[in-house]
C-alpha cells in the first residue's frame, strides 16, 4: 500500500494534476510502449500486452480530486473559498486542507458556536460560512502566500488498518493505483491506459482523451458511494465494502453495454473474484464522456467502494481493490482474444 | 519542558470529561518537575502549588477535560453509536477522524450522510451519530462507555498559530506552565488547578478551590474569537492579548485591578463583556466555600469544540505574562 499512500499525499484538485502526473509518468515510464500528455494535461500510455489485442480497449482512471478555490481574502487573513468538484457541505467544517505550495490551514466556523441558532446547530454550513485559516495576520500576510484562485485539497492523511485504507482522495488514487500495478505487472494483450484530468469538474480530460484514443472499447475504473452504514439497508447501500468491485449497469451519465458488464461479471464468476453490482442509479463517471465520444465506444464501469467519498477521510476495503485488479487483468485476457 | 513541546504532547492527549487520567498524570509529571506540591482533590483534578501548608494567596485554573464521544451501542460491521460528552460543534462533526479510547486505541471516521440519502443540509442529532472504525468487528475491543473524542490534530500555522484538538482548554493550561516557570522563585502562595468535567457543567472546580481555599481565583479558559460574521460585541480579536472578564459573577474591582496591570506593564488586553454567568469554571470557584473573588482571563480561539482550533501563540503567552505580573503585584 506504500504506493497508494504516495499517491494520496499528493495535492491534486482538478485543473492541478501536474505534479501527480509527473510522479505517475516516472513510474511508469519504463514499461511504456509510449506516453503522451494532451492539451488539457491527460496521460496517455501505450502498453504492449504478450499479444496482440482484437480491439483497443482504454482503461482509464481519472487523476483529480475534488478541492477548494480562494476566492476572496478578508482583512482579517482569513480565505474565503469555494469547492471544486461536488461536495456534501457537512463534510467541510473542522478539517485540514494543505495548498499545492505547501501551505497549510484548516476549515473553520465563520460564526462562533455560541452565536449559532437552533437552526444554524441543525444545518450543515455552506462555503459562504466558513473560512480557511492559514494563519495569517491579515490580508497583506496572507497575500505573501496565498493568490485567488490557488487551489487547496484535504491535507493528506493517509492510514490503514487490517481490513481498510482510510484517506481523502481515494476516489480516484485507487483507480491510478490499480492502474499502475496493471502496467507494471503486465497484461497478455495490448491496452491504451488513461490517466485522466478535470472528471470532478464535468469529465472534460476524459472527453478529449477518448478522442485522441479512439477506443473501440473502454473500461473505468473509478471510485463509488459505499452506504453500507447502519440503518440503511437493501439497494440504498449503492454497493459494500469487501463485497468485490461494483459494477453499473447505469448511472445519471451512462446506460452501460449490457453484453459488455454481463461478461465481466460472467469473467468474475469463472475467476472466482468477489464482484458485485452498482445497485442505485446515482453518481457518473468519465464514461459518460467516453461512451459518446467519436462513432461511440462501447463502455463499462468496475468502481471501488468507498465509505464517505468526497471527504477528508474516505474509506475503502483493501480485498476490494485487489479484487479489481485481478477482475481488470482476467477481463482483458477475456474480450481481446 | 520546551513551551511549544508541552503543548504538542498534551494535544496528543485525550481527556473527555471525567476520563481525564492520562493529562492528569501529565499534568503531576510535568508540574512536580518545577518543583511544586502536587495535591489532588476528591474528585482527581490536579492542584500544583508552591506552599505545603497555610492560606493561598491566588488560585489559577485551567481545565484539563475537554469534548468528545461516549460509546452507546457497539453494532455489527464495526460501527458504534455514541453520544457527546459535553458539546461538540455539529457542524464539525461529520465525517471527522477520531479516536476510540477502548481497550485499545482505534481510529474512526465519524459517518457522513450519503448523498442519495440526504435531507437537504440537515445534520443529525449528536446523539444520533456513528463511528464506523473501518474494522469487520469490535467484540472485546470497544465496550458501551468507552470514550471516544477527535483524532489529535496538532498543526503549526503562519505566525506562531497552531490549529489543534482541545486547544480548549490545553492553551490554558500551557498559559499557566509558562507562569508557573517564571513564578518560580515567588513569595507568593500560588496554586494552578487543572480540574475537570469543566465541559459537562463545571463539575469539578468548586472542590479543587475547596482542596486549597483561596484568597483569590483567576480562571483561565479560551474564549470566542471574532472571525467577521456574526457579533462582535460577543467575541474577542485573536491576536488583541488577553481578554479579562467582566461579568456581574465577576469581582468588578478585580477585572478593573487585571485591567490596569495589563496597561502598566504594556500586556496587549481585551475587554470581554459577559452579561451573566460567563459560562467557566469562574462560576463555580467564586461561589465555592465561602466565596473567592474570581475574574476570567481568556484565550480567543477560533473553531471552539472542533477537532482542529486554531490559536495564536502569542495571546497565550500575553495572558501568561498577566498572571505573572499580577503576582508580583499582589500585596504582602
Amino acid at each position: 500500500m506504500e504506493l497508494l499512500k504516495r499517491l494520496c499525499s499528493f495535492v491534486a484538485p482538478s485543473g492541478s494534476e501536474g505534479k501527480l502526473r509527473e510522479f505517475i509518468l516516472s513510474e511508469i515510464k519504463d514499461y511504456a510502449e509510449k506516453c503522451e500528455v494532451d492539451a488539457l494535461g491527460n496521460l496517455i500510455v501505450s502498453v504492449k500486452g504478450e499479444k496482440r489485442a482484437s480491439k483497443k480497449l482504454m482503461l482509464i482512471a481519472h487523476m483529480d480530486e475534488v478541492g477548494f478555490i480562494v476566492t476572496d481574502i478578508m482583512s482579517n487573513g482569513l480565505l474565503k473559498f469555494n469547492t471544486v468538484g461536488g461536495f456534501c457541505e457537512e463534510v467541510l467544517c473542522g478539517k485540514s486542507v494543505e495548498f499545492k505550495n505547501g501551505i497549510k490551514g484548516v476549515i473553520i466556523p465563520a460564526v462562533a458556536l455560541h452565536q449559532t441558532s437552533e437552526k444554524d446547530r441543525k444545518t450543515a454550513p455552506s462555503v459562504d460560512d466558513l473560512f480557511i485559516d492559514i494563519g495569517a495576520l491579515d490580508k497583506e500576510d496572507a497575500e505573501k502566500f496565498v493568490c485567488l484562485g490557488d487551489k487547496a485539497s484535504f491535507e493528506p492523511n493517509f492510514s490503514e488498518n487490517e481490513k481498510c485504507v482510510i484517506s481523502k482522495a481515494l476516489d480516484d488514487r485507487i483507480g491510478v493505483y490499480i492502474l499502475i500495478n496493471l502496467i507494471k505487472k503486465g497484461l497478455l494483450y495490448d491496452c491504451v491506459f488513461v490517466f485522466s484530468v478535470q472528471e470532478e469538474v464535468g469529465l472534460r480530460g476524459a472527453t478529449t482523451s477518448a478522442n485522441r484514443v479512439s477506443p473501440d472499447m473502454a473500461i473505468i475504473i473509478d471510485s463509488t458511494t459505499a452506504s453500507d452504514l447502519p440503518e440503511v439497508s437493501g439497494s440504498d447501500r449503492v454497493c459494500l465494502l469487501g463485497k468485490g468491485g461494483a459494477v453499473s449497469f447505469m448511472d445519471r451519465a451512462t446506460v452501460y453495454d449490457e453484453g459488455f458488464y454481463k461478461l465481466i461479471m460472467k469473467t468474475a464468476e469463472k475467476n472466482s473474484i468477489p464482484v458485485q453490482f452498482k445497485t442505485r442509479v446515482a453518481g457518473g463517471n468519465d464514461a459518460g464522456a467516453v461512451h459518446k465520444s467519436g462513432n461511440g465506444v462501447v463502455c463499462a464501469a468496475v468502481s471501488t467502494p468507498c465509505r464517505y467519498i468526497h471527504s477528508a477521510f474516505s474509506v475503502a476495503a483493501k480485498s476490494d481493490i485487489k479484487a479489481i485488479e485481478d477482475l481488470l487483468r482476467a477481463t482483458v485476457s477475456e474480450i481481446l482474444a | 519542558m520546551e513551551n511549544l513541546e508541552f503543548l504538542k504532547t498534551l494535544c496528543e492527549l485525550s481527556a473527555t470529561s471525567g476520563s481525564e487520567k492520562a493529562v492528569q498524570d501529565f499534568l503531576e509529571k510535568e508540574f512536580g518537575a518545577l518543583s511544586l506540591y502536587i495535591k489532588r482533590s476528591g474528585l482527581g483534578d490536579v492542584i500544583a502549588t508552591n506552599f505545603d501548608e497555610g492560606e493561598c494567596d491566588i488560585l489559577f485554573d485551567a481545565h484539563s477535560d475537554q469534548v468528545g464521544f461516549v460509546a452507546t451501542e457497539i453494532l455489527d460491521n464495526g460501527f458504534i453509536k455514541v453520544s457527546p460528552v459535553g458539546s461538540p460543534d455539529p457542524r464539525a462533526v461529520s465525517g471527522a477522524k477520531v479516536r476510540v479510547c477502548g481497550k485499545e486505541t482505534i481510529e474512526g471516521v465519524i459517518t457522513t450522510t450519503p448523498p442519495h440519502l440526504s435531507k437537504g443540509e440537515e445534520l443529525r442529532e449528536l446523539n444520533e451519530i456513528y463511528v464506523d472504525t473501518c474494522l469487520s468487528d469490535i467484540e472485546g475491543k470497544v465496550s458501551v462507555g468507552d470514550r471516544i473524542c477527535f483524532e489529535p490534530v496538532f498543526m503549526p500555522l503562519l505566525n506562531k498559530k497552531i490549529a489543534a484538538t482541545g486547544l480548549d482548554n490545553k492553551v490554558s493550561i500551557l498559559a499557566l506552565y509558562m507562569a508557573a516557570k517564571k513564578l518560580l522563585g515567588s513569595d507568593k502562595k500560588i496554586a494552578f488547578a487543572f480540574s475537570g468535567r469543566e465541559e459537562v457543567g463545571l463539575c469539578a472546580s468548586g472542590a479543587a478551590a475547596e482542596t486549597v481555599n483561596p484568597r483569590r481565583a483567576v480562571v483561565v479558559d479560551v474564549s470566542f474569537g471574532f472571525s467577521g460574521k456574526g457579533q462582535k460585541s460577543e467575541c474577542g480579536k485573536l491576536g488583541g492579548g488577553v481578554m479579562i472578564g467582566f461579568s456581574p459573577v465577576l469581582s468588578e474591582e478585580f477585572s478593573l485591578e487585571a485591567e490596569e496591570i495589563c496597561k502598566k506593564n504594556a500586556i496587549p488586553s481585551q475587554r470581554e463583556i459577559m452579561h451573566s454567568k460567563t459560562g467557566t469554571n469562574a462560576d463555580a470557584i467564586s461561589i465555592s466555600g465561602l466565596g473567592v473573588k474570581t475574574i476570567t482571563a481568556s484565550i480567543p480561539i477560533y473553531a471552539m469544540h472542533t477537532g482542529a482550533e486554531t490559536v495564536l501563540m502569542r495571546d497565550a503567552e500575553n495572558t501568561a505574562e498577566f498572571l505573572v505580573k499580577l503576582v508580583s503585584g499582589l500585596e504582602g
